[in-house]
This record gives C-alpha cells, structure tokens and sequence, in this order.
C-alpha cells in the first residue's frame, strides 16, 4: 500500500517536473540584468547612508555612556511568604482548610494563594516575577511602576500584568482558566485566548481548552476565602456568577471598554478578535443581532482564519436578514466558494453560482461565478457540456482570469 | 600564500552554464561563489544566477503551481540570498542554503494566495493561465487538477511533496530544507501523500497519468 502511495506520489512528482516551462534567454538575460543592479545597490553605503551612520553612531555611543554612568545596578526583586511555609523546589501549598498565604514583594505587590492552591515564584527580576500557579487561584495585586512586567503562568496560559489588580484561577484538571479583573489591564495568552486577549477593569474571562472555548462576562469575583477550584470541576463551575448561572449575555461589559469595529479589525488582519469577540457573543447572537457591515466582517474574518461552516453561517444569515442588500447576493457566492473547496460539493456550488448569476447577472463575482461553474461541469459532467458555458464566458469575458480554460474548451 | 578566491576566479575564467555542477572543476566552487558574494565581489550576482537561476526558477515553479509569475519572486530570492549571505556558516552550503531562501519565498507567496484567493478570485491557482507551459491541453488540466490537491494541503505537506517527489530529495534532504527532524518530515509526508494520491485515484485525468496511461 505505502509502496504503491510511494509510486504515485513519484509519478505526480514526475509530471510537475514535466509541466515546469523553461525560462527562455531572453527572460534569463533580463532576470540577470535586474539583480546585477539590485546587487550594485546594495553594495557599499552611500556618503549619506555613512553620515547617517556616524550619527548614529555618536548617538548610540552617548546614550551608552549615559547608562553607564548614571543607571543604579538593579536587584531582583526580594520576597517572602507570610502564613506558609516554602515547601521543597520553592512550591507554597495552602491546604483546603487551612487560611490564604500571601507572597510578599518588595516593591509592595503581593500575590494571595486560596486555600487548595498551589504555587511558586519562578523568578524575579528588578521590575517584576514570574509566579506560577499550579492550581487553585491567587488574587494579584502589581504596583504600578515604569517598568512593570509581571507574569502569572497558569497552566499553559501566560497572564501579563503591568499595574492592576486581577484574580487568576487555574483548575488543571478541568484544564481551565479564570480570570477577574478587578482594577486596570492585563492580557492573557494561550491556547483558544490567542497571543494576547486584552482584559479590562470588570471583566471576568473563562478560557476551556478542552472545549476550545473562551466566554467574556461580568462575573463578580470570588471571595478569598473562597475554596480554590477542585481539580475536578472548572472555576467558572465553583463560583458561579451573580445569577447563579455562567454568564452568556452579549451586552455584559465586555463591551465596556472600547473597542476597534470589526470591518476595522478584519481591515487590520486581527481575524482573530473578531472571531473571539463573536464567540464570547454568541455566534447565534451575532448572527441575529449585528448590523451589516459587522456581519460581512465577521464573515470575512471566518474565512480567512479557517472557518468555513461559521462563514456559511453568517452569510446565510445575511441572505435571509438583508435579502435585497448587495451583500446577499455575494454572499450566494461565497457560500458556493465555501462549498465548492471546502465541502467539496460541486454540485451545490454550482446551484448557489447559478443563484448569484440570476440575482446580479452584472456583479463583481458574475465572471468568477461563471468560470467556477464552467470548470466544475467540465470536470463533473464533461468537456462537452462545459463549452456552451466557455462560449458564454468567452463572450462576456474575453480577458478573464478563465479565458485560457475556456478556450480551450470551445475549440 | 594563496590568492584570494576572487584573484583565483580571476584566472579560471567561468564558462555560464546554469545547470553545471559546481564539483566539475572547470569552475568556481560554491564556497568560492558564497566568498565572492559575501565580499560583494561584483561578478557575483552574475556567477550566482548563471549557475543557480533556473534551479531556483524550477523549485519556485514546482512549490508554486501554473499560473504564477515567478519571475520577481525569482529576483526576491536571490536578493534575499545577497542580503543573508554572511549568515550562512558553511560556504560550500550555498545550494541549499538558497534553496531554503526559495522555498520560504514560496511560502510566503502561497500565505498571500490564499488571502488574494478570497479577495479576488482571479489568482486562486484553481485554474491558472498556463502561460508559458508546452504541454498539452489534456497535461495542462491534469497538472491544474494536481496543483488543486496541493492547495488542499498545508504549506508544510505541500514542500514536502514536492521537494521528495518533483525535486526528488532524499527524506533527510527534505527533513534539512524544511528544517524538521527526519521523523517529523516522514509523518508530514505520510499524510502529504495519502491525501494526494487518494485524491488522484478519484481524478480519472489524474489517475490515467499515474497508471501510465495517459499517452
């Protein structure tokens, strides 16, 4: 089996080699022309870039004496453990009975473990430490200095905290984080949250990775007494919100601090806040509730991070909420994209080109729409069928991106 | 006390040939070549691209599929090589060392299809214009329907097919351009190659090549 794979994977390989065009001399000699002079720029510094770099130089020269000379040599930070012992490898463990213990630091932070919880101080530097929380929950409190950089690692989520107050809660079984921000921001990086979820005063997020799941509200904070998280059940599970109920509602304040648009967002690249701010919506919601440009956003934002089925979904919700828009009818196309090389089913992709044909027979996508459809009936059906559709996109569109093919189909 | 490589060029004079093997003797080395270009020797762009361009033309045109114009993504990577060449530790590695400059070009230029592909659908690699290509029509379509494969893959699956298959690298080879253990190139290609030929039994164009009967 893996011998024949190997064979044909060898044949292909033998056919992409055949199909490789030769470069004529002309496009040789040219190519050759172009880097010489590429390269003859770069060789050498002009007499401006050298004057540039001798001030420069003077520049970066100055500020290094400076530091030397003025800057105070910084310690790291100091700290102790009031109302716990230090355990072997620098481990606290509070006890599920037992009281709170406090990680004192000198520059005034301090870190609160619950009792079940179980941390360390990884390291600490002049400006701030790495506190790790094995499990359980720690509330954090980070004086604010210039160069503040803390840290609290729980599980695999990074917590980074400059000047704030924040509760942190990692129950490792359940493979889930909290947090609650009390006072200033932070941001959180890890699997489902992204490289940085930003968090603001009030915000409450639970971020399951077994589920792949994260969830914005404005749950309230649990005491310190409170038990930590077991390892058996989510943190979220042990301090339920104010209702007595996680917290889905779309207007908590997770809106509460401002935040870019989404066609903004999608227009900056950050796809992934858009799709995690729906999320923490409600996707149902989203759907249902958000203006036009939001939707088509959101539908870009879905395709373009690898999300077809919530693509389908949100255009679908545009051809039913705002039918006579001209975002419906792309969206019958993009639908036939999504289905075409996602779900691989020509023939459906084929049905909603024909629907966007028959509503904007002029529209941006009508050439595309066409090709699309020449091309799979070619390969679906037959050469034959395909070429009164290649004569029909010849005639509209003699210069499309599809005229080789069709071409050669008409003949 | 021997000359320097560049005084030693010099005297050898170079004959272009582009395909030449630089073990031949008739010409100067790689690690010569990778000297010259990192004192930036001016003869250097010439020698570099006569004997390397239409190698790096072929990996671009294999990664990349019909349809794309490599020719400044061609120019991309040789800049690229003349910016970077101080980094590259060991000289005589300049063949590959620019092969793995093409294939992150490559990369990067299939990143920006596959946001093009939803933007404007006309650059979408599904059904190229093959422009400079002799095959024939019914080759055409069957190479277009292997590059739709490829496009189903993940850029990593998709260099390693074609630096095993169509470049013909050996796994270790492979496993060094892409920079991944041999273990992990192997479990990459495993699944490269069963989607793509569980792809070309179902394509009856696809499966007449690879059952040698497509003449």
């Amino acid at each position: 089996m893996s011998e024949s794979r190997e064979s044909t994977a060898r044949k292909l390989g033998e056919m992409m080699r055949e199909a490789t065009p030769e470069a004529s001399l002309q496009q040789h000699l040219e190519g050759r022309a172009r880097l010489i002079a590429s390269v003859e720029k770069m060789r050498g510094p002009s007499r401006k870039t050298a004057r540039n770099l001798a001030y420069a130089f003077v520049i970066v020269a100055t500020v290094v004496a400076f530091v030397v000379t003025y800057r105070r040599p910084q310690h790291a930070m100091a700290w102790h453990v009031e109302g716990a012992d230090v355990g072997a490898q620098g481990y606290v463990s509070i006890t599920p009975a037992g009281p709170a213990a406090d990680l004192v630091f000198d520059d005034g932070s301090d870190v609160t473990l619950a009792p079940g919880s179980r941390g360390r101080v990884a390291s600490t530097t002049a400006t701030g430490a790495q506190v790790v929380l094995e499990q359980g929950r720690a509330r954090v409190r980070v004086t604010h200095h210039e160069k503040t950089a803390w840290t609290i690692d729980a599980g695999p989520y990074a917590v980074r905290v400059t000047g704030t107050e924040l509760i942190v809660a990692w129950a490792a079984d359940a493979e889930t984080l909290d947090v609650w921000m009390q006072s200033g921001t932070a941001s959180v990086a890890g699997p489902v949250v992204g490289d940085s979820l930003a968090l603001g005063a009030g915000q409450h997020v639970t971020a399951r990775v077994h589920e792949g799941t994260v969830q914005i509200d404005a749950a309230p904070a649990p005491a310190d007494s409170a038990p930590a998280p077991s390892t058996t059940a989510s943190a979220a599970d042990a301090m339920p919100s104010a209702s007595g109920a996680p917290v889905e509602s779309p207007s908590a304040p997770s809106a509460a601090i401002a935040a870019p648009s989404w066609p903004k967002l999608v227009a900056a690249g950050d796809y992934a806040r858009v799709l995690h701010d729906a999320d923490a919506e409600g996707i149902a919601h989203a759907t249902g509730a958000r203006p036009l440009p939001d939707l088509r956003a959101l539908g870009d934002a879905a395709r373009y991070a690898g999300r077809p089925d919530l693509a389908k979904k949100v255009y679908a919700a545009i051809r039913t909420r705002f039918p006579a828009s001209g975002e419906a009818h792309t969206a019958a196309f993009l639908i036939g994209r999504i289905i075409e090389e996602q779900d691989h089913a020509p023939g459906s992709a084929v049905r909603w080109y024909d629907t966007y044909l028959a509503e904007a027979p002029s529209g941006a996508f009508a050439g595309d729409a066409l090709g699309r459809k020449m091309v799979i009936v070619s390969r679906t059906t037959s050469p034959d069928a395909a070429r009164p559709l290649a004569q029909k996109y010849l005639a509209r569109f003699p210069s499309g991106p599809y005229a080789a093919a069709a071409r050669d189909l008409a003949q | 006390m021997s000359p320097p490589a560049s005084v030693h060029l010099l005297r050898a004079g170079y004959r272009s040939s582009a395909a030449r093997n630089d073990a031949a003797g008739d010409g100067p080395t790689d690690a010569e070549l990778a000297t010259l270009a990192r004192a930036r020797d001016p003869r250097a762009a010439t020698l570099v691209w006569d004997r390397y361009a239409s190698l790096v033309r072929g990996v671009l045109h294999r990664t990349l599929g019909p349809g794309h114009d490599v020719e400044d993504l061609l120019q991309d990577v040789f800049i690229g090589f003349f910016r970077n060449v101080g980094t590259l530790r060991d000289v005589s590695s300049l063949r590959p060392f620019l092969v793995g400059i093409a294939l992150r070009t490559a990369r990067t230029s299939l990143r920006k299809k596959r946001v093009r592909r939803w933007l404007r659908l006309s650059n979408d690699g599904a059904l190229p214009e093959v422009a400079a290509s002799n095959a024939d029509p019914r080759t055409r379509e069957a190479v277009r329907r292997l590059y739709a494969v490829l496009d189903e893959l993940d850029d990593r699956e998709r260099l390693a097919f074609v630096l095993r298959h169509a470049e013909g690298h050996e796994l270790t080879e492979t496993a060094t351009l892409l920079g991944v253990s041999l273990a992990t190139v192997k479990r990459v290609l495993a699944r490269a190659e069963a989607h793509v030929t569980a792809r070309a039994r179902e394509d009856d164009l696809l499966s007449d090549w690879t059952e040698g009967t497509h003449e």
